[in-house]
């Protein structure tokens, strides 16, 4: 799974860092914006990008796969409707088993970054 | 565990309706980066070019998709299976020669099993089958009077060979095959006639001897 951390210098893409992300990274991340509202593919990645003030950048090569898993799973689910600029769009809504492995993944993930926080700020 | 059944038949059933969904979900995608590409001030033929590099290989996220769906396997194998029978339609000698070949070996295996599975696999028709020890030699009329009375470990039943015999008195003269045996033989297997009875003790003894027991197929 591969994200792309990109730093902006004077406008111009000065370079682009590519990270691998801890298995399941990712679909913490698409489970925690769509728990908010529903959302289409695009949408969640600009979301992600702006929340993270720019430093997960989500490639589609990674989105789309991780959106079909997800759905797979049952944990979020799709239906086309009508974009805010009058295009269809595919609209991914969270379901209640996608509810509850966001909450289940979201406290592992805090317990698993605490402890390594602890491990990294030892002196 | 049914979404995935139904998103499963679904993918199976109508998979172009699935990839024309991918397809728009894909240039959906695409057509709000390049927005995005324009209103941040590039010229469309730019944004173009650096919308395609962002995206990178379609062809690729698309089968990482397909992927992710979980149902390549599937895919795959029906489209293997089609392949085959392509093929197979193609070349009817190479076929015929196939089908043939797979056709008597599974017949021959078939019709040999069927023998060894009755000779060997499947257990005698008496009760306590692996108690039963068969000794073949030939041995004198005695020698069952003998054993018995020597053998306490085991009951002992004796049985001569097979012998061909006349039957005469119902019209046309008929051709038996019929043996000699000991009084115990059928308690001792632990056999039950379904009509009259076996030999009693000592039906066995010179001049006490004017019994049989009749085969199934001869009574019918």
């Amino acid at each position: 799974m591969l994200l792309s951390r990109s730093v902006e210098a004077k406008g111009v893409n000065a370079m682009d860092v590519r990270i691998d992300l801890p298995q399941g990274t990712l679909d913490l991340l698409i489970l925690k914006t769509l728990a908010l509202e529903r959302q289409h593919g695009w949408a969640i990645s600009e979301r992600i990008q702006q929340i993270s003030s720019n430093v997960l950048q989500i490639q589609q090569g990674s989105l789309y796969p991780a959106l079909h898993r997800l759905e797979r799973r049952g944990w979020i689910k799709s239906n086309w409707d009508i974009s805010e600029n009058n295009r269809r769009a595919k609209y991914y809504v969270l379901t209640r088993a996608g509810r509850k492995q966001l909450e289940a993944a979201a406290g592992d993930w805090r317990k698993l970054s605490s402890a390594v926080a602890q491990v990294l700020d030892m002196v | 565990m049914l979404s995935d059944l139904l998103y499963r038949l679904k993918v199976l059933f109508r998979p172009n309706a699935v990839e024309g969904e991918l397809d728009d979900e894909l240039r959906f995608h695409m057509n709000c980066l390049l927005e995005k590409l324009i209103q941040s001030g590039l010229d469309p033929v730019e944004a173009e070019r650096r919308a395609r590099m962002h995206f990178g290989g379609l062809a690729q996220v698309k089968e990482e998709c397909r992927e992710a769906r979980g149902v390549n396997f599937v895919e795959t194998a029906i489209q293997d299976l089609r392949y085959g029978l392509r093929i197979l339609a193609k070349n009817p000698g190479f076929t015929a020669m196939a089908v043939l070949t797979l056709a008597l070996g599974i017949g021959a295996n078939g019709a040999i099993f069927s023998v060894v599975n009755g000779v060997l696999f499947q257990p005698l028709p008496f009760p306590q089958p692996g108690r039963l020890v068969s000794i073949t030699d030939s041995y004198p009329q005695g020698a069952v009077v003998a054993m018995r009375a020597n053998l306490h470990s085991m009951e002992v039943a004796g049985f001569s060979d097979g012998q061909e015999l006349n039957l005469t008195g119902f019209g046309d003269a008929v051709r038996l095959y019929g043996s000699a045996v000991s009084a115990n033989l059928f308690s001792l297997i632990g056999v039950q006639p379904d009509l009259g009875r076996t030999f009693l003790p000592g039906e066995d003894q010179p001049g006490n001897d004017q019994v049989l027991v009749l085969s199934h197929s001869l009574w019918m």
